[in-house]
């Protein structure tokens, strides 16, 4: 999980159970407030009710009944005065919940109970209100103040996500541009990411210092490289001048002449094998960065001319079907190597008369080249293993090193070419090059 | 001919050494290092220098500056180098070498370059060179009859050039392949495709004169006889 994606988990947890214990808090407090403020009213009205209260109004309240009800229209409130033979003496009076039916409706009432005595005369005065319009209120408050709270959450959720998008900014830009875009320590850029966050600073820090040994023993190896080279290649060179010598020496007996010859041909591979070796270090160690356009048709029409005699003998046609509005981006060089390279393959295994395509389609939005032979073919297992750097992947006993298809994998991953190969046995092979969308 | 031979490896030299020396009576000296170089080359001009850059005491290539840094000057240089990389190639030939070979290469390369650079670069008597009869002009790249061109094709003309800049000399199949086909050599080792040409070549010289001089060595190679 992201480190943003960690902080913004974490607040909107911690804000969520804020709001809970808050949403109950407020609960509970306005049921209180609420329950206080009615009471007052209750003993208010009750106050209102016996100033001025006269023995003339009390028996006009009562009459005949036994008692005095009133009840406002909406039936929120009720008054209730009865007579009363024994005198109670709670000078305070009481609240109580009752549940009440008047006129067929049942309602919850906060009743107020009190007992007094007037000219003599025991009186109980119950004095009801409603509590549906505080419930009522209640929840609206509660629903109010847990909206608010819900709102506020989301705006500091969001803001707290931007925020912490924009510090991590600089993180995420230093893995981008120095790890992640850089496929060759030669391309590290040194300048460091702009930021205040010292930890950030800290890490881009260790990063160059980091690439700056790896670059150096980058090189020691580059160096190493070039040293095994020449003494590798100084010591083939003495050997083949001695075997031409050798081979101008008029006293030479045919069977010598013949192992010398051998000889010379044995050396010729030798150095083959390793100018391959080299040269796939050499685009390992990233230099070939020399990027240009390049038209695969004319690349193809060069290695055509090329193989002239390869293919004539053998009577294969080439189809170069490259479409002459295509080009790519990539090292020249290389690129001819990886193309000609597949087409050596191409010819090495195909049949008399047999034929060689290559087209380019799109696919995914990206370019795909196909090398399309009707040769020999391979089985699947041999498919899986061809690109290992020392197989030969035919039976027959034609002379190869090897390292053919090495190459083209080490110039294919180097311009970020993806490599697709389907064979049908003796019916042929095609290779598909899928070129990364920005090399287009 | 004064040949000046800078390389460290005094094995090679030699059999360069031996190469040159039977055919071309020339005069070759040996410089193992970079010091004793320079003050070889000061001592006297040379009609060729075969320098090796990787040397004990230091880079071949400021042999190079040194010797650009005198006057009047027309040593031709061809670069031997084994490091193989291209900067090495470029940097050589901007400081006035006249060639680059990358080790390993074949004697008969060698001779063949040695041979294209001195015409070139001193303009020795002519760039025609006579062949019972045939003519080779190494610059317009025509062999002729008689004032008649031959209608070769451009490898028969390589391979043709090769064997007479390398003649009197067994050149080895091998290194006939390499010399025309280049890098691509190891796709046409195992065939006969210089046979091929060789076969060609010979109808088109039959037609002229007798071509029994292009000789097949032993099934191995060819050489050109003068």
């Amino acid at each position: 999980m992201k480190l943003s994606n960690k902080i913004a988990l974490y607040n909107s947890l911690t804000k969520i159970v804020i709001i809970l214990v808050l949403s109950l808090v407020i609960y509970l407090f306005t049921d209180d407030i609420s329950n206080h403020h009615l009471q007052e009213r209750l003993v208010d009205k009750r106050k209102k009710f016996m100033l001025g209260l006269t023995q003339d109004h009390i028996d006009d309240l009562i009459q005949s009944q036994a008692n005095f009800t009133d009840y406002n229209i909406l039936k929120e409130e009720f008054i209730i005065l009865t007579p009363i033979k024994e005198m109670i003496n709670i000078s305070r009076g009481n609240f109580t919940k009752q549940t009440r039916e008047i006129e067929g409706e049942m309602q919850e009432y906060l009743v107020y109970t009190y007992y007094f005595r007037f000219n003599e005369h025991n009186y109980r005065l119950e004095i009801g209100e409603t509590m549906s319009v505080l419930t009522q209120l209640e929840k609206s408050i509660w629903l109010f103040t847990f909206l608010v709270l819900l709102i506020s959450i989301a705006v500091t959720l969001i803001i707290d996500i931007a925020f912490t998008n924009r510090l991590l900014r600089p993180f995420y830009n230093i893995v981008d541009k120095k790890l992640n875009k850089i496929h060759d320590p030669l391309l590290f850029s040194y300048i460091p990411e702009k930021t205040n966050t010292e930890d950030f600073v800290l890490l881009d820090k260790s990063l160059m210092q980091l690439m700056e040994k790896v670059s150096r023993q980058l090189d020691v190896e580059k160096q190493f490289t070039s040293n095994v080279s020449h003494e590798l290649l100084t010591p083939i060179t003495t050997l083949s001048t001695r075997f031409e010598n050798i081979l101008n020496d008029k006293n030479l007996s045919a069977s010598t002449f013949q192992k010398i010859n051998a000889s010379l041909v044995t050396l010729s591979f030798l150095k083959r094998t390793i100018k391959d070796l080299l040269l796939i270090a050499k685009i390992e160690n990233g230099q070939y960065d020399k990027f240009e356009k390049i038209s695969p048709v004319n690349v193809i029409d060069e290695i055509t001319q090329e193989m002239e005699d390869l293919l004539t003998t053998r009577n294969i046609r080439l189809h170069n079907m490259f479409s002459k509005e295509l080009y790519i981006t990539g090292n020249p060089t290389l690129m001819h190597i990886l193309f000609a390279n597949l087409i050596k393959n191409a010819i090495k295994y195909n049949k008399q008369h047999g034929m060689i395509r290559v087209s380019n389609s799109v696919k995914n939005g990206g370019i795909v080249l196909f090398f399309e032979d009707s040769g020999t073919g391979m089985t699947e297992e041999v498919v899986k293993r061809i690109f290992n750097r020392y197989e030969r992947f035919s039976l027959s006993q034609e002379e190869g090193h090897g390292l053919g298809l090495a190459i083209v994998k080490s110039i294919a991953s180097f311009h970020s070419i993806s490599i697709h190969v389907s064979s049908v046995l003796d019916k042929g092979t095609t290779i598909e090059l899928g070129l990364p969308i920005s090399q287009v | 001919m004064k040949i000046l031979i800078i390389e460290d490896q005094k094995d090679l030299a030699l059999e360069i050494a031996e190469f040159l020396f039977t055919e071309e009576g020339c005069m070759i000296d040996h410089a193992w290092k970079k010091s004793s170089a320079i003050d070889k080359i000061k001592e006297g001009e040379y009609d060729f220098i075969l320098l090796d850059i990787t040397l004990p005491d230091g880079n071949g290539l400021d042999i190079l500056k040194e010797l650009k840094g005198i006057k009047n000057r027309k040593d031709a240089v061809i670069v031997l180098s084994a490091r193989g990389a291209t900067d090495d190639r470029i940097v050589g030939l901007e400081l006035g070498a006249d060639d680059y070979l990358p080790k390993p290469f074949s004697l008969a390369e060698l001779r063949a370059r040695i041979h294209a650079i001195l015409r070139r670069k001193h303009q020795l008597s002519d760039n025609n060179i006579m062949v019972h009869g045939f003519l080779l002009n190494i610059q317009q790249r025509t062999f002729s009859y008689a004032d008649q061109e031959l209608n070769l094709t451009k490898k028969e003309y390589e391979i043709l050039s090769y064997l007479i800049l390398n003649k009197n000399k067994v050149v080895a199949r091998m290194s006939l392949t390499e010399h025309v086909w280049g890098d691509l050599y190891d796709a046409y080792a195992d065939s006969n495709f210089v046979d091929v040409h060789i076969k060609n070549l010979r109808q088109k010289l039959r037609k002229y004169a007798k071509a029994d001089w292009l000789e097949t060595v032993r099934g191995m190679g060819y050489r050109i006889k003068i």
